[in-house]
């Protein structure tokens, strides 16, 4: 072998090795907004002349880049898109020709006039060289012939080159992967999610959260995916990175439970009652769906919050209660809902009395703050004494009186005058209760835990 | 003869190349100008693609609860010129209607923001729902263009009118006395 | 006198001139007048003058604000910078048709100097004839529907509009319509050569050697005025793209596709006497190409970008496009039986085969791309229906075309021309392909280790390389022969041609298929990272310009400069655009571009789109090297017409 056509040979090799590693390695997945790139290209901005929805930044282009990019994030396909904006737009805001019909022409046309040129530079190659041994007149029957073939080659010309073309037709209005230079769109968001969720239910935490990372890879706005990254990044142990992930995940999203819940937990594992509280407190507004209740039933989270936030607050008072000269409530850091914690707190504790006077200690400064003396009623009427009962309902009368819609004031003096056997009474508090245009959920979810509307039905 | 054979032959070639050539130039002959050419839209006739989401006063909003009556689809923004010249014509056809409650009004915000869109309605009346979330879903889905843009949905849930620019309170109401009229 | 008069004197005074011209040259043809050359020549003269007269009081209504001429009313403005004040003229269709006039007229004046040792030459008469009726035409378009000049009465104090925004806010607006115009008009002249020839009768390779310069440069400004107009949008329009396929962009492609495809069949018309045909379709369909893309930019009748308003000069021009085609038709047809030639092609695997596929595969190319531009028209036409066809259309119909024209780039220069009995080259292209094959090995290795993936960039990478290395070394053989004379000459000009179309091909590849774009909603003060860069939005100013005021956002890209990308408001024309900016690296270009200012009391947010594309720069420089290495193969080269690097003769196999 010379050594030229070694060279060749390792050339060719060469150069075949890094084209096949190249075209058949998957390179990095094109994210969510490459997509919406490729696609808004695909289409005609309705109003311009002559500009793709990528191109042009009048308000709708604008308005339909957007909805694209909606419409991939939730994992909808090329298609599916082609077809919402057809639908609203007409055909002609698509500029991907259709392959049936009149317009699949736009991809036959082409091939057949392929099909002629190559096969008028064949007939130009092969006649010249025939030319050279023509004889001035040829004989009928050899002309005859050369018609015949002529036809014949025509022919299959037009048949190979239609053929090729309604092929090529055929694959045009679906636009597929290669539709385009920018490579084929692999997976989306919504399958690796899928994907993470699996390997989660086999036990593969690792594997879920590189899933999760290529989600967010793809779509790096993915509450759901944020949220579960964070949540599992918790699960290991590393608190403060999970609350960056699941922070970036409620500013995506400020309404997604799972979010709101993970949050939560996180802030409680950290020792913050208070945060978790008010994470919490908007998962419940939320509406959130059942299997997420499920999940804070399970892991208790309510009761967590309590105690984190009644263990906090309640070395604030003990603290406050060391000191000899107690300074006023007023002029300590603490404030109303605190103070309200805390008297919950002591009363968890058993110490009712402590509670009580705790609670004096307060309206000293805030003698006529509804909260403060619903709070004081309800931990008198509570007690089961029938004396403090009646104190418990003058107190909260003295609420109602400052706030007449208080919804605490209503629930806690039902609550009240139902033991007392005012049924009435208790109805009437319970129905201005259902009137007021929001109702705290802990208080419904009160009254639903002792069954108070069954015990003043009957 | 040869000549002759080779003379025939180019005009072979180029009555082929004439004839497409003379097509391509009545054609474009007797296009009309680009800007003429605006398609009407695809959903007219058709089933009214949904309007949902949340108004701008916080409340649900869903197009298919207004069945059975005419509903006016307005898309529209608060900084648009066109806009707040046809928003009294709006005004007088709520007006018209609200008593009967025959025909009604949802505004669509486009492109705008909450707060603008809040101001624009204190500022120039009108106490139809306006949704805000799910609007960029319903203005993709109905097609619109530009603002004002407006469409009529007849009590069937067909979308029987499409407006582009300002409408009339005179205007639609003829629609629908047209619409009525008809069987 | 007022400027409107006097340019309409002009005008008409130009439109005479050309008529005088069409008559002399007639009389010449028709033997009535001797030294009709003579008067031919000062006729062009008088034209020209004609046209230059037009354009300078033009340009001082322009400059001196003379709202009394309707088209600086239209299109004038008092606040426009001083630059885009001369453009104005061609940023409307008025002006625009002078500008042509003024080129055309340029050309006309070169013609009869040039050919004035030719004497009464009756091809020469025939041609100047066509250069004539060419002219007089566009006069008689500016004496008619297209009147640059009509006079207007103006209240006190009126202010115009000024030209679109996005005609006035770069610089390349300035160069990219005259020198495009350079070259739609410099196809006038072998096409008025080739009509003379068919008239004439001689239809040897004598119009072809007359008029081979003349096409060469046209075709060199008509690909730096492309590619200037590439660079143009990718500056201004802002979402990283230099070439949408739009109706105008291929109106200015398919002259190019044919004027190519002429420039390499023409080589084997010389050497072989072959495709005479073939090479005349070529130019009257390069001219033909180069009028309809002009009744397409002027008649509204396809909604474009570029179209310039509405007006009634659309049938005028689809008339003369008719009249052009039927002529040019009409006189192949007549001369039919003289243009078929002995010559042949004795192996297709010859530089004559070679060529011949080129030009195969430059006819498929512009016939795709007209069928994709006039299609929607025909659909409306014959089914009523709007369609349209875009971008996918053209990238998946085009790509192969490219691919395989890449490749035949490589092969075709190491080709011997065939001869009787030459068998196929299989040793030659052996020992002159090794290296290009090598440099297209390691272009992919490096492509591959540098990252890029999917094989339709890879193949062009590859195909790249390879082509580009046969260029190279036919230029660096060449170098080593005759040293700097092997720069220059049409065949070493042709090759540092193909080295610019090498790096366009690579670069449009890579940009097409690594573009990277996303959307950030920045705070003052807030970077953000993407595709491997950082950029940092610092804040924004108010800058007020005397015909717009601009909200810059400043912008810091990889903690080094900072770039200005920004929002005009241009009052009078109620329009607001965005001027984005670029940071350019032979690496890859950061394209910002202001979406929006969101209204945000106490906050200073801006939605920032940021484009990242690798190798965009090598898109104007491969222009610019296409642009060299046509003015280097205009420079003659020392043996006139043998050519120096004719491969074949220095290593011919022993």
């Amino acid at each position: 072998m010379s050594w030229r056509a070694a060279s060749w040979i390792a050339a060719v090799v060469v150069a075949a090795g890094a084209f096949l590693y190249g075209a058949l390695d998957e390179g990095p997945p094109k994210t969510n907004a490459d997509r919406v790139r490729v696609l808004a290209e695909d289409f005609a901005c309705p109003v311009c002349a002559g500009q793709s929805v990528a191109e042009s930044d009048v308000p709708v282009a604008r308005e339909i880049r957007r909805q694209i990019a909606v419409w991939v994030d939730e994992g909808r396909s090329d298609a599916f898109i082609r077809d919402q904006l057809v639908a609203a737009y007409d055909v002609d805001i698509d500029y991907n020709p259709s392959g049936s019909g009149i317009t699949g022409l736009v991809w036959i046309l082409p091939l057949l006039a392929g099909g002629g040129i190559a096969a008028v530079v064949v007939v130009m190659l092969r006649s010249d060289r025939r030319s050279a041994q023509d004889t001035p007149q040829p004989p009928m029957a050899v002309r005859r012939r050369r018609w015949r073939n002529a036809a014949v080659w025509t022919v299959a010309v037009v048949v190979v080159a239609g053929a090729a073309g309604l092929l090529v037709a055929r694959s045009s209005g679906s636009r597929g992967t290669d539709g385009s230079i920018t490579g084929e769109i692999r997976v989306t968001t919504r399958e690796l999610i899928f994907e993470a969720q699996r390997r989660l239910g086999e036990g593969d935490m690792e594997g879920a959260i590189t899933a999760y990372d290529e989600a967010l890879e793809l779509q790096p706005s993915s509450a759901e995916a944020l949220t579960y990254r964070g949540w599992l990044t918790s699960r290991r142990g590393d608190l403060d990175t999970a609350v960056e992930y699941l922070d970036d995940a409620i500013a995506v999203d400020p309404a997604y439970p799972d979010a709101r819940l993970f949050r939560a937990i996180v802030a409680l594992d950290q020792g913050d009652g208070s945060g978790a509280a008010s994470e919490l407190a908007v998962f419940d507004s939320l509406d959130p769906p059942p299997y997420a209740e499920e999940l804070l039933t399970q892991a208790r989270v309510r009761e967590r919050v309590t105690e984190t936030r009644h263990a906090a607050v309640l070395q604030v008072v003990d603290g406050l209660a060391a000191i000899e000269e107690r300074p006023a409530f007023g002029e300590t850091a603490l404030g109303v809902d605190d103070a309200l914690v805390a008297a919950e707190a002591l009363a968890a504790r058993g110490d009712l009395l402590d509670a009580v006077q705790f609670l004096d200690w307060v309206l000293e400064s805030r003698p006529n703050d509804p909260d403060v003396l619903a709070s004081r009623g309800w931990l008198l009427v509570r007690s089961g004494d029938p004396e403090l009962l009646a104190v418990g309902v003058e107190y909260l009368d003295t609420a109602l009186a400052a706030e007449g819609s208080h919804a605490g004031g209503l629930v806690y003096r039902a609550f009240a005058r139902s033991q007392q056997g005012d049924v009435d009474g208790a109805r009437t508090d319970l129905s201005a209760f259902d009137a007021l245009q929001q109702q705290p959920p802990d208080l419904v979810r009160l009254i639903e835990a002792q069954g108070l509307r069954d015990a003043i039905s009957g | 003869m040869n000549s002759g054979g080779r003379r025939r032959r180019s005009l072979w070639i180029a009555l082929p190349v004439a004839v497409v050539a003379a097509l391509l130039v009545v054609v474009l002959a007797t296009r009309d100008s680009a800007l003429d050419r605006r398609a009407s839209s695809p959903i007219l006739g058709g089933l009214a693609p949904p309007v949902v989401g949340m108004t701008v006063a916080g409340e649900t909003f869903d197009l298919d609860d207004w069945r059975g009556r005419w509903v006016v689809v307005n898309f529209f923004q608060s900084t648009c010129v066109p806009c707040i010249m046809e928003h009294p014509e709006l005004v007088e056809f709520d007006k018209r209607h609200s008593a009967a409650g025959d025909a009604r009004i949802v505004s669509v915000v486009f492109d705008d923001t909450v707060e603008n869109v809040r101001e624009f309605f204190s500022a120039h009346g009108g106490d139809w729902p306006v949704v805000a979330t799910g609007a960029r879903e319903a203005a993709v889905a109905y097609g619109v263009t530009g603002v004002p843009e407006s469409y009529l949905v007849a009590p069937s849930g067909v979308v029987v009118w499409k407006q582009l620019g300002g409408v009339t309170a005179d205007g639609i109401d003829d629609v629908i006395a047209r619409l009525s009229a008809a069987p | 006198m007022s400027n409107a008069a006097l340019g309409s004197a002009a005008v008409a005074a130009g439109l005479g001139a050309a008529l005088m011209g069409l008559v002399v040259t007639g009389l010449g043809l028709t033997g009535h007048l001797r030294s009709w050359g003579r008067y031919a020549r000062q006729l062009t003269f008088g034209m020209a003058a004609a046209a230059v007269m037009a354009v300078v009081v033009m340009e001082r209504a322009l400059i001196t604000r003379d709202f009394t001429v309707k088209f600086v009313a239209d299109n004038g403005s008092s606040t426009t910078p001083p630059v885009f004040n001369v453009a104005t003229l061609w940023s409307a269709l008025e002006g625009s048709i002078l500008l042509w006039a003024l080129v055309l007229c340029g050309y006309a004046v070169a013609v009869a100097v040039k050919f004035r040792a030719r004497g009464d030459d009756p091809m020469l008469a025939w041609a100047m004839l066509v250069m004539f009726a060419v002219s007089a035409f566009f006069y008689a378009l500016m004496v008619g529907p297209a009147d640059p000049f009509i006079a207007v009465e103006v209240p006190p104090g009126y202010d115009g509009p000024g030209p679109n925004p996005l005609l006035q806010n770069h610089i390349l607006m300035a160069f990219h319509p005259p020198i495009l115009y350079l070259g739609y008009v410099g196809f006038t002249v072998p096409f008025a050569f080739a009509v003379a020839a068919l008239a004439t009768g001689r239809l040897g390779e004598g119009w072809l050697a007359a008029t081979r310069r003349w096409t060469v440069a046209a075709w060199g400004f008509l690909t730096f005025g492309i590619v200037l107009g590439a660079w143009w949008s990718y500056e201004t329009l802002g979402w990283g793209g230099y070439w949408a396929w739009d109706p105008v962009e291929n109106a200015s492609f398919l002259p190019w596709l044919t004027g190519t495809a002429y420039l390499h069949s023409v080589m084997v018309q010389e050497r072989r006497g072959m495709l005479r045909v073939w090479n005349l379709s070529l130019v009257i369909a390069t001219f033909s190409l180069t009028i309809l893309g002009t009744f397409l930019t002027r008649s509204g009748v396809i909604a474009s970008v570029h179209s310039f308003t509405e007006s009634g000069i659309g049938p005028a021009i689809l008339g003369f496009f008719a009249v052009i085609v039927a002529v040019s038709l009409a006189l192949i047809a007549w001369r039919g039986d003289q243009l078929r030639t002995p010559g042949r092609i004795a192996t297709p695997v010859s530089r004559e085969g070679a060529f011949l596929a080129n030009n195969a595969l430059f006819a498929a190319f512009a016939f795709v791309v007209l069928l994709g531009t006039v299609f929607p028209l025909l659909v409306e036409a014959f089914d009523g229906r709007t369609i349209s066809v875009g971008n996918p259309y053209f990238d998946r119909m085009t790509r192969p075309i490219g691919f395989a024209l890449l490749f035949l780039m490589a092969v075709a220069p190491m080709l011997p021309w065939g001869g009787e009995g030459r068998r196929p080259p299989t040793e030659l292209l052996s020992r002159r392909l090794m290296v290009p094959m090598w440099i297209a090995a390691a272009a992919l290795v490096l492509s591959v280790v540098a990252g890029a993936r999917g094989w339709a960039a890879l193949l062009a990478f590859g195909l790249g390389g390879f082509a580009g290395g046969a260029a190279l070394r036919q230029i660096l053989l060449a170098v080593r022969r005759h040293r700097w004379r092997g720069l220059v000459g049409r065949t070493n000009g042709g090759m540092i041609v193909h080295l610019g179309v090498v790096l366009v091909a690579v670069a449009f590849a890579a940009s097409q298929s690594y573009v990277r774009q996303a959307e950030f909603d920045l705070e003052a003060g807030q970077p953000a990272s993407f595709a491997g860069h950082e950029v940092v939005y610092v804040g924004s100013a108010v800058v007020a310009h005397e015909n717009r005021t601009e909200r810059v956002a400043f912008v810091r890209v990889d903690d080094a400069k900072t770039y200005g990308p920004a929002i005009a408001t241009y009052p009078f024309a109620s329009q607001t655009i965005g001027i984005p900016s670029v940071r350019s690296t032979l690496r890859d270009d950061v394209a910002l571009a202001v979406l929006q200012f969101p209204e945000e009391a106490g906050a200073d947010r801006v939605i920032l789109r940021v484009t990242v594309q690798p190798l965009v720069v090598w898109l104007w420089l491969g222009g610019i090297v296409m642009a060299l290495g046509t003015a280097l193969s205009l420079v003659p080269s020392r043996s006139g017409r043998r050519q120096p690097t004719e491969a074949a003769a220095v290593e011919a196999p022993a």
